[in-house]
């Protein structure tokens, strides 16, 4: 009876240190990715984290959400990648700033520093709000864009290839607006 | 009897493989075993703490939050294996299981090889320090013995900002710790006021003495802002910058302004040459197949701002007999463009654009004021206008979308006492007054301010009534201010 028993306690005690080893081995696996992150095409090049800028609600200011977004190799891919997650809206209970249905058409920027953002027309036509709305969606892109692509210094805003005076009818967007002017 | 000597055998190997199973819990499931690191921000920030990981008996920190801290940028390449980070202007280069990383195309040795666990990528604690020694992070400190990341406070340009009372001259002196001339922006009887532009504060402060009823100094986006209320009897200001310290007067001494010792204060010029005011141009904003914001009880903004443009102009005519002019006068669409000739055609002594709002999500009711920002159109100011002159006379040309740079001082000053106004009659709401880039305003060559109504925070015409919220009072409140102003008083 003793003897019985000791070996299931040796074969239990040696199970719990084959099932460690084991879990641990699984859970330092190279490669194992969070399923967020799995490949989506065979295109994918890459992981990058990313600030993305929010409204905050019942304030008049922004808030930053940390993120890993799946991008390409080109820079272009990688404005996109962003501006669709940011697009995608806030995760952390945070205000989402564009009206629904907005789209970026396209992207690309100069060697001086300007990038250029390029929406469809829903940016525009769907937006119906204030200052407060339309002061915090402008700012949520440019310092998006400052915060993530260090060489860009300025946001130009396009609405399907032309320039616009405003979003909403309240603020300038018909120069490239200054990332520092929007911190 | 062998059974018996066979169990005392197995009895210690038993015991050390509950031990060894006991100590394998945290390295199976990886959990943190280590103290966490405290990050210092400066204040308002609060602190945090980071939690690092133990592998194989050495502190590891996740790179999503060394990312976090230093806001970093990181982009990871799983089929190579490499994570490249960008802190600033540099660019740290690592592969999984390689203790040599590139640091801005350097090699650098960090002993413990990077690891990948769960999908993210970890890096020694060790490595922390010498991310700082390298100079890849300048605003911050590593104290290693308490674990601690401590960031630096910014260098503030604008500092220790006094006030001292010296028999009928009152002064605001200040540090500056680099050239920023400050500017004017108005300086009547009642206010004076100073922009730092690109100016950094040491801390806002508020204080009153002497000829000073009542001073706030306090960092705004275009630099560091000084408004000065001034006790009535002012009468002239000063201003110095020597050796890097600046000196601001105020005196209700009329001699010495008199000796010219002193600049006289005069009232904000928003009337014609002669300080008259005649015509007052109201824009209700939007208009046709542009509603504007939908407001509550299935109002929309282009309706109501007509209302109290109607309503404004009712006052205005009554209080000050100065003509007044709609931009529109109907449910029509009028561009920006278009609202700004009718300003500058019919030679407007003042603009003010009308709007409302329903926030929704964001913050909801209140008032806010803009004028367009002092710092906007900065270059462009100081070449206009040109002046042409021939025998039958003189006139000015300024480009189209500057006008507004040359008057800006008092649009703010005009903008200003609307806001303190309307904090006066609304004593239970938010009263924001700031400047932006707003689109109407920048072409408008006399001042011009932009005013947006919120509903009250519970919303619906009931409760904007209930709260004093009126068109009607509304309309009274701005005409008032506006009536101070011209008659060269405080609003």
């Amino acid at each position: 009876m003793n003897r019985r028993r000791w070996v299931v306690v040796i074969a239990g005690g040696l199970l719990i240190i084959g099932g460690f080893f084991w879990i641990a081995r699984v859970r330092n696996r190279p490669g194992l990715l969070p399923s967020r992150l799995v490949p989506l095409a065979a295109e994918l090049e890459g992981v990058r984290g990313v600030y993305l800028y929010f409204g905050v609600a019942g304030a008049d200011s922004l808030a930053a959400e940390y993120r890993d977004v799946v991008v390409k190799e080109r820079p272009a891919d990688q404005v996109r990648a962003v501006y669709r997650e940011l697009l995608a809206g806030p995760a952390e209970g945070h205000v989402a700033l564009f009206p629904e249905g907005t789209e970026l058409l396209e992207a690309y920027w100069t060697d001086r520093g300007t990038l250029y953002l390029d929406w469809n027309k829903t940016l525009t036509q769907g937006f119906r709000a204030g200052t407060a709305r339309e002061r915090a969606l402008i700012a949520s892109i440019v310092r998006t864009a400052g915060d993530n692509l260090p060489d860009v210094n300025r946001v130009m805003l396009l609405v399907e290839g032309e320039p616009v005076e405003t979003i909403g009818g309240h603020f300038d967007v018909l120069s490239p607006l200054l990332v520092r002017d929007w911190r | 009897m062998i059974g018996a000597i066979r169990a005392h055998l197995l009895l210690p190997f038993a015991a050390l493989a509950l031990v060894l199973a006991l100590a394998g819990i945290p390295i199976a499931l990886g959990l943190p075993v280590a103290p966490p690191i405290v990050v210092v921000y400066p204040e308002p920030r609060a602190p945090e703490r980071i939690t690092p990981i133990t592998l194989r008996g050495v502190r590891y920190l996740s790179t999503s939050d060394l990312a976090r801290v230093f806001r970093a940028t990181k982009y990871w390449r799983p089929e190579l294996r490499k994570l490249s980070m960008r802190l600033g202007e540099h660019t740290i280069r690592l592969t999984v299981d390689s203790p040599i990383i590139l640091v801005d195309e350097a090699a650098r040795n960090i002993v413990y090889p990077p690891r990948l666990v769960q999908g993210a990528i970890y890096v020694p604690e060790s490595a922390v320090g010498p991310l700082i020694d390298w100079g890849l992070v300048t605003d911050a400190v590593w104290d290693g013995p308490a674990r601690m990341i401590r960031f630096r406070s910014p260098v503030h340009t604008v500092r220790q900002a006094q006030l001292w009372v010296r028999g009928r001259v009152t002064e605001i002196s200040a540090t500056l710790l680099r050239a920023i001339p400050p500017r004017v922006l108005y300086a009547t009887p009642a206010e004076v006021r100073l922009l730092f532009e690109g100016g950094t504060l040491d801390s806002a402060r508020v204080f009153s003495g002497g000829a000073i009823a009542n001073a706030t100094i306090r960092e705004v986006p275009d630099g560091v802002d000084l408004r000065l209320i001034l006790a009535p009897g002012s009468e002239g200001y000063s201003l110095t910058v020597v050796s890097n310290r600046l000196r601001l007067a105020i005196t209700d001494d009329h001699d010495l302004v008199q000796s010219g010792a002193f600049t006289r204060l005069v009232p904000v010029p928003i009337g014609g040459p002669d300080g008259k005011l005649r015509v007052v141009v109201l824009d209700p904003g939007h208009g046709g197949n542009d509603k504007g914001a939908s407001l509550p009880g299935r109002a929309v903004e282009k309706d109501v701002a007509l209302d109290l443009a109607r309503a404004l102009r009712s006052e205005l005519q009554d209080r000050l007999g100065v003509r007044v002019i709609l931009t529109r006068d109907g449910d029509s669409d009028v561009s920006l463009r278009r609202r700004a000739e009718v300003a500058n055609e019919s030679g407007g002594d003042l603009f003010i654009s009308l709007h409302f709002d329903d926030e929704g999500s964001l913050r909801s009711g209140g008032f806010r004021v803009y004028t367009l920002s002092p710092t906007a159109l900065t270059g462009t100011g100081e070449r206009l206008p040109i002046v042409l002159e021939s025998d039958g006379g003189s006139a000015e040309m300024r480009p189209w979308d500057f006008a507004q740079a040359s008057v800006s001082g008092a649009s703010m000053a005009v903008g200003q006492g609307v806001a303190d106004a309307l904090a006066r009659s609304f004593p239970q709401t938010t009263i924001i007054f700031r400047t932006g880039r707003i689109r109407v305003l920048e072409p408008i060559a006399s001042a011009a301010v932009f005013l947006e109504c919120g509903p009250a925070p519970r919303g619906g015409p009931e409760a904007m009534s209930l709260q004093g919220y009126s068109i009607r009072e509304i309309a009274r409140t701005v005409a008032q201010a506006i009536h101070d102003l011209a008659r060269g008083g405080r609003a």
